[in-house]
């Protein structure tokens, strides 16, 4: 019977069954060597032939992105110079609506006061009878027919025109003095207790010229003009 | 239609006074009643004062020199009148000096509405509205220039103002208006 145990091991070079080329060994590594060679080249060769590129590319890569640079350097936004766009709208004939409805002298100037029917036609009539009414009132008295009534009048008279011609020494320019001598803040507390506006008020002081200079541009008023105006707001008239 | 002038010497003779006086106030009846009405802004009221004027116009007419004109002068009295019946109005109604004057006018204008004695759209309303907030004599300017198309030099010459002064109270006015009119649009 035959059995392992007793079957040589037959592993050295000498005796072994299996057998290699002469050399075979020797010439292993340096075959490597040359296959692993030889597939680099044949990778690079194909990789070569896959991507090719249009002729002179290179050359013009570096001048077409200096371009793009160029461009996008164009491209930056510089508010100063941009345009100024509104972009925002509003409803169709807004402003003209806006300005018919504010603006007065677009206004229709109708007269919407109403009188009642037939006043006109009467007035007349009631005039004159009420002229006539206040006339047959009127008493006439004929105040020279007594001496006494006479040396008054004569006295009275001479009083009246003596205490106007005095007066009128006093007032005389009063207007002018008078406002040399009055301080802004009394003309603001003046101003502010006869129903006048602020408007009116800057308009002595100039204290705001903007809000004037809109208002009264171009209308060469002077300022003693605009004082007038101001009088005129409350000083009794001499009509 | 016979000038003034001639109305005039028909008033000196006393047997045409009564038919000359007639026709002045025929002639002149219905601008100074519009005249003191947008003033005064009630028709009783303004009544009362028209027929005041007249008479004063009687009275005056007598002693008139013709330096200027007669509706001139006409038109002086019934500013005169219109304004003095507004400050007595108001001494009647004890508005307090401090207190807003538009008040008391705004309530005669909105007496005015509901009896039928205006008419007007709503912005012509709110135009009227917007003046009476004005003291008087600036409406008063504003009236004649805005409504009657005077000249300032006819305004001057009624209101014996310098036409600067007329001017400066005039477009103050509008500005004051139309900041009024404004703000009533912008509250909407």
């Amino acid at each position: 019977m035959i059995s392992i145990d007793k079957i040589d091991k037959v592993n050295r070079a000498t005796d072994r069954i299996f057998k290699v080329p002469q050399n075979y060994f020797e010439n292993l590594v340096v075959s490597i060597l040359n296959k692993t060679i030889e597939s680099t080249i044949s990778l690079h060769t194909k990789n070569q032939k896959q991507f090719s590129m249009p002729y002179g590319y290179f050359e013009e890569l570096s001048v077409k992105i200096m371009g793009r640079i160029g461009q996008m350097e164009k491209e930056n936004i510089d508010l100063e110079l941009l345009e100024r766009v509104n972009v925002f709208k509003v409803p169709e004939n807004y402003f003209l609506a806006l300005e018919l409805n504010t603006n007065i002298e677009r206004f229709e100037k109708n007269n919407i006061f109403k009188v009642p029917y037939g006043y006109f036609e009467s007035l007349n009539k009631n005039i004159l009878s009420n002229i006539t009414t206040k006339l047959a009132k009127t008493i006439k008295v004929n105040w020279w027919k007594t001496t006494t009534t006479k040396w008054s009048a004569a006295a009275s008279v001479i009083l009246i025109v003596g205490l106007w011609l005095g007066i009128s020494q006093f007032t005389k320019n009063k207007t002018e003095l008078a406002l040399e001598k009055v301080s802004n803040t009394e003309i603001k507390t003046y101003l502010e207790t006869q129903d006048l506006s602020y408007l009116e008020y800057e308009s002595v002081t100039e204290t705001n010229q903007n809000i004037n200079k809109a208002v009264l541009d171009g209308l060469n008023i002077d300022k003693k003009d605009i004082l007038e105006h101001l009088e005129n707001q409350d000083l009794e008239e001499e009509i | 239609m016979i000038s003034d002038s001639e109305l005039l010497l028909q008033f000196q003779d006393e047997l045409k006074r009564h038919d000359a006086f007639s026709q002045l106030i025929n002639k002149y009846q219905q601008k100074i009643y519009w005249h003191i009405r947008k003033m005064v802004i009630d028709h009783d009221d303004a009544d009362d004062v028209v027929q005041e004027t007249f008479i004063k116009v009687w009275h005056g007419l007598q002693n008139f020199r013709s330096d200027s004109q007669v509706y001139t002068w006409i038109y002086r009295i019934a500013t005169n009148e219109s304004l003095n019946f507004l400050q007595k109005k108001r001494r009647q109604n004890h508005v307090p000096l401090d207190n807003d004057d538009s008040l008391d006018l705004l309530n005669t204008l909105e007496n005015s509405i509901s009896q039928d004695y205006i008419s007007g759209d709503e912005i012509q309303l709110k135009l009227q509205k917007a003046l009476l907030k004005l003291p008087d004599k600036q409406r008063l300017v504003f009236n004649m220039k805005y409504f009657d198309d005077m000249k300032y030099e006819e305004i001057s010459e009624i209101t014996g103002t310098s036409i600067g002064a007329l001017k400066a109270s005039y477009h103050l006015a509008v500005k004051k208006i139309e900041d009024s009119l404004n703000r009533q649009e912008a509250s909407f």
